[in-house]
């Protein structure tokens, strides 16, 4: 191994060069860092804003009904659903929150306009103003499938506080029929920042008086069990495409029970079909907040490769010129019966060990840099939207470009991969080297 | 060349000589630039013993530089061949005949600018695997060094900063270091002042006649030139004569 020894000797004494060839490399590895950093957290932000957010397929039709969506929900593409049974009860003893405007004459004929919109569900961290964060529990718990049979629901906390209700309580709900009622205890409550608005709303319109309950508990008030929709979540457009095949399949198995009901084949997403489905995409969060994100990862991903390259094209004209700079060294050396391959052995050793020292330097560098740097380059995670029945004003999810060792790893072998072909190309050039025509003078 | 000069055995001497270390045998080289050739050296044949202190001269361009870099294995011959104790260079392989069987003085010094004297020593004795039989390598470099005029002091300077009187030395002092059995030199006390001159020509002698070493140095000085055993001239690529003291 002298070679490696005499390889830190010209480091040593060759300063000047080695600080050159050693800003080079701060320069590459840097850049390396950032472009694996900002990859990595891409590829983490993308994974949890499709969990988050995903796509979600809504399917309606009048033969929908809870057990072809379970069957639906239980098919590959799908990584959660919700059944969805809407229905406006008039419990007797709540008091609906209302708008500031006075209600306009009209408004009064409507039966049910004092009425609470409720909603029958399996999973409230499915609804998407609770996925992407607009809606918020403030106290107790969420709905979920464990949840299915018992008489249980989530008030929003306007509603609550208006009623004087918390969690633990029981709150009286009217059947569809509005003749009977059933007593069922508050869970949870949660927080819509959607405000009520200065014009007239019916009540059961305002996010205020949504009120979720299990779905099996909405049916049990007498709303049916044909389902209003079922939404259905997967992690990507591609996924819907897939999930479109299956509901067809399901839809056409149980229509054939049955009489009327196949699924809309009319594209992704399909309007209504031929015989009263609705196959429809909701892939605008997936699309405002995953492609975003993946343009950042393969934007990344190209840097790490174009800073490969141009490290690798810069670092070989350095160590060419430097090679033919040191011929005579290099002439000596071969007088001396040193083996070739420990010449460009030395060269190598050279690079690497600056590129090390480079990576020592700019690691903790990174650990102080990437924080900051990662909430200028990647967009923020889920994000708040305007859609009605949602709630704005969420904190996003914050973004995060953190320093694992992989993530040095991945510079490590990058950065010496580099000075592995940056030094073993010119190289070539020493293997043809003759030590007389260096030497000595032709006669 | 038809008449080679080989050196002839002395017919009084009871025992065998000893079979020549090394052993060049029609010898031609020929430079080619271009469409141009230019023959160096025309069918040379020598033997070279161990033992004996062998002076090359000969007046500019008559090949004594090409001559050493064939027999030192700097390059290789365009024709005929040339063997070390019997082996053909070019079975042996020239790199490793340079790194364990020849060492080369150069008119140029050629050491190694970023290092200083004693690590031109050491390095040229870790890449020819030579080991002092006693103390370290870096103890015999200084050792050496010493022997050649150089105090530790400029042992330790890098030799850039040291005189071409005084990196001649280093030079003579890396070769001495390697531990070979041939000794190639060429115009080795031309930077030197006659005291140190005749210092290096007694290490010669002493690597010759005490440890039974081939030594061949290529010189114009006449005087260097009487102090060896043989003396190869060469003119116009041709072996001329060869003079045995």
């Amino acid at each position: 191994m002298n070679f490696v020894k005499r390889a830190a000797l010209s480091l040593g004494a060759r300063k000047g060069k080695s600080a050159l060839l050693l800003g080079i490399f701060l320069l590459i590895s840097a850049l390396l860092l950032g472009g694996f950093l900002l990859r990595g957290a891409a590829e983490r932000q993308e994974a949890e804003t499709r969990r988050q957010v995903g796509v979600d397929v809504t399917v309606r039709g009048d033969g929908l009904t809870a057990d072809a969506a379970a069957l639906i929900g239980a098919t590959p593409p799908v990584v959660g659903y919700n059944p969805v049974l809407r229905g406006v009860t008039l419990p007797p003893g709540v008091t609906p929150v209302t708008a500031d405007a006075p209600e306009p004459p009209e408004a009064r004929a409507d039966p049910e306009r004092n009425g609470l919109a409720l909603t029958g569900i399996h999973d409230s961290e499915l609804l998407l103003a609770f996925a992407t964060g607009r809606a918020e529990l403030v106290a107790g718990r969420g709905l979920t499938e464990r949840d299915a049979g018992r008489d249980v629901v989530l008030l929003e906390e306007r509603l609550a506080e208006r009623n004087g209700l918390t969690v633990g309580d029981p709150v009286e709900l009217a059947a569809a029929d509005g003749e009977e009622t059933v007593a069922f205890e508050v869970v949870g409550l949660y927080r819509s920042p959607q405000h009520t608005p200065a014009q007239w709303i019916a009540p059961r319109d305002l996010v205020a008086n949504q009120l979720y309950a299990p779905v099996a508990a909405v049916s049990g008030l007498g709303f049916g069990t044909r389902l209003s929709e079922a939404v259905f979540r997967v992690e990507s457009p591609e996924a819907a495409r897939l999930l479109r095949v299956e509901v067809e399949r399901v839809l056409d198995a149980e229509g054939s029970d049955g009489p009327g009901s196949s699924a809309s084949s009319d594209g992704p997403d399909g309007p209504d079909g031929p015989d009263g489905f609705r196959f429809d995409v909701n892939d605008k969060a997936y699309q405002d907040q995953v492609r975003p994100i993946q343009r950042v990862g393969a934007f990344a991903g190209a840097l790490v490769w174009l800073i490969s390259l141009a490290g690798t094209v810069t670092l070989g004209l350095v160590v060419a010129l430097t090679i033919r700079e040191r011929r005579d060294e290099l002439g000596v050396l071969l007088s001396l019966g040193e083996r070739k391959w420990k010449l460009v052995g030395q060269h190598t050793a050279e690079v690497a060990a600056v590129a090390l020292v480079a990576l020592a330097v700019v690691a903790p560098l990174g650990l102080l840099v990437a924080p900051a740097a990662g909430t200028r380059l990647l967009p923020d995670g889920p994000e708040e939207s305007e859609e009605p029945g949602g709630a704005p004003g969420a904190e996003p999810a914050p973004t995060e470009l953190r320093m694992a060792a992989a993530d040095l790893g991945a510079v490590a072998r990058v950065a010496l991969g580099i000075s592995l072909v940056s030094t073993v190309l010119p190289g070539i050039g020493i293997l043809r080297l003759h030590p007389r025509s260096i030497l000595t003078d032709s006669e | 060349m038809t008449a080679a000069p080989r050196t002839p055995a002395a017919p009084a001497r009871p025992a065998p000589p000893a079979p020549p270390v090394l052993t060049l045998s029609g010898v031609g080289h020929v430079y080619r630039d271009g469409h141009r050739a230019r023959t160096v050296l025309q069918h040379v044949d020598l033997d070279f013993e161990r033992g004996v202190f062998y002076s090359v001269v000969g007046p500019s361009g008559s090949g004594k530089t090409t001559l050493l870099s064939l027999a030192s294995g700097l390059d290789s011959p365009t024709r005929g061949t040339i063997r070390f104790d019997g082996r053909d260079l070019a079975d042996l392989g020239l790199g490793r005949y340079r790194n364990r069987h020849a060492a080369t003085i150069f008119q140029q010094y050629n050491l190694l600018t970023y290092l200083t004297a004693v690590q031109n020593v050491t390095t040229a004795m870790e890449i020819t695997g030579a080991r002092p039989a006693t103390g370290s390598r870096r103890s015999r470099a200084l050792e050496l060094l010493e022997r050649v005029g150089i105090d530790r002091e400029a042992a330790r300077s890098r030799v850039l900063r040291l005189s071409g009187g005084q990196q001649q030395r280093v030079a003579i002092a890396r070769a001495l270091a390697c531990d070979v059995d041939i000794l190639f030199a060429d115009e080795p006390t031309g930077s030197l002042d006659e005291e140190t001159a005749a210092g290096i020509v007694a290490i010669f002698k002493e690597l010759a006649h005490e440890q039974n070493r081939c030594v061949v140095v290529v010189t114009h000085n006449q005087a260097l030139a009487a102090e060896s055993d043989r003396v190869l001239t060469l003119r116009r690529g041709r072996v001329s004569t060869t003079r045995r003291r």
